[in-house]
């Protein structure tokens, strides 16, 4: 089984190779991807995008969110202001590279919860 | 939304005096109130909802720029001012830097969506680096004012 994986892997680096694509085509598939919907009445104001950053800034992946075909980095509160993210709002989570699995979870469960506003009565 | 739709231009501040957090804030919302925008009664209800709201995490997002803000049942409709501060004032931002430029907003407790609406303006504006620094060099309310207008008329960020 080893001698086949190794087998087959040296083939896929030998294709990439060939053809030029390299590193670029490791990554992408490394991409994970979840929908998610604003749940808190608020929406995606301040302070759920500052938990946001804080959340994806703990991942070495590169984590986007992509509402209506615009993509902006998790990392930074300006670009995630720049959603206009309203309760109800669906939007694509990307992430890629190593811990990209951990942080899709995590962030997603952020909306999932609302942002722990769901519960205060504000 | 654009920033004519919330930004009171008689409240405009260039050349702030203040050089801390409450000051600042306490000028902007004073600015408003000699502008006509909120009641001279709930001028400390709102100043402090507004700290409050500050301690829950800094809205200066970095960049030189903060976004005090709150709700309150004392305004109609969303208002905001913009203020400028030459030196600086340190306001716990997110990166640590000072911050110069200040985007206050007041909203009505049932309108989340203009809320989003003008932050989304305000962080697409300030995007823009060019935007950003004529800002940041501006020193009377007339220049802020006309930045803005040419913000408006998309000038700058797409």
């Amino acid at each position: 089984m080893r001698l086949a994986a190794d087998a087959s892997a040296a083939l896929l680096s030998f294709i990439k190779d060939s053809i030029g694509i390299g590193d670029a085509f490791a990554m992408s598939s490394t991409v994970i991807t979840r929908n998610v919907v604003v749940r808190n009445p608020q929406g995606l104001h301040a302070r759920p995008a500052d938990l946001v950053v804080r959340e994806a800034s703990r991942y070495q992946a590169d984590i986007m969110l992509e509402k209506d075909g615009c993509r902006v980095d998790c990392k930074s509160i300006l670009s995630l202001l720049t959603l206009g993210a309203e309760c109800g709002t669906q939007m694509s989570l990307l992430a890629e590279g190593a811990d990209a699995e951990q942080a899709v979870a995590m962030i997603s469960e952020l909306f999932d919860n609302g942002f722990h506003e769901l519960e205060q009565a504000e | 939304m654009k920033f004519s739709d919330f930004i009171c231009e008689k409240a405009i501040c260039a050349e702030l005096t203040a050089d801390n957090k409450e000051d600042v804030i306490t000028e902007l919302v004073d600015s408003l109130l000699q502008a006509g925008e909120i009641n001279a009664d709930e001028k400390a209800d709102i100043i402090a909802a507004i700290m409050k709201r500050e301690e829950l995490g800094s809205t200066g997002i970095g960049r030189g720029v903060a976004v005090p803000h709150t709700k309150h049942p004392g305004v109609g409709k969303l208002v905001g001012t913009v203020g400028v501060s030459v030196d600086g004032v340190d306001f716990n931002s997110l990166d640590g830097e000072k911050v110069q430029l200040f985007f206050l907003l007041i909203s009505p407790p049932d309108r989340p969506g203009d809320h989003l609406r003008a932050l989304e303006n305000i962080s697409k504006q300030l995007r823009d680096e060019t935007f950003c620094r004529f800002l940041k060099q501006s020193r009377t309310r007339e220049d802020i004012h006309q930045l803005l207008e040419e913000a408006d008329n998309n000038q700058f960020a797409s």
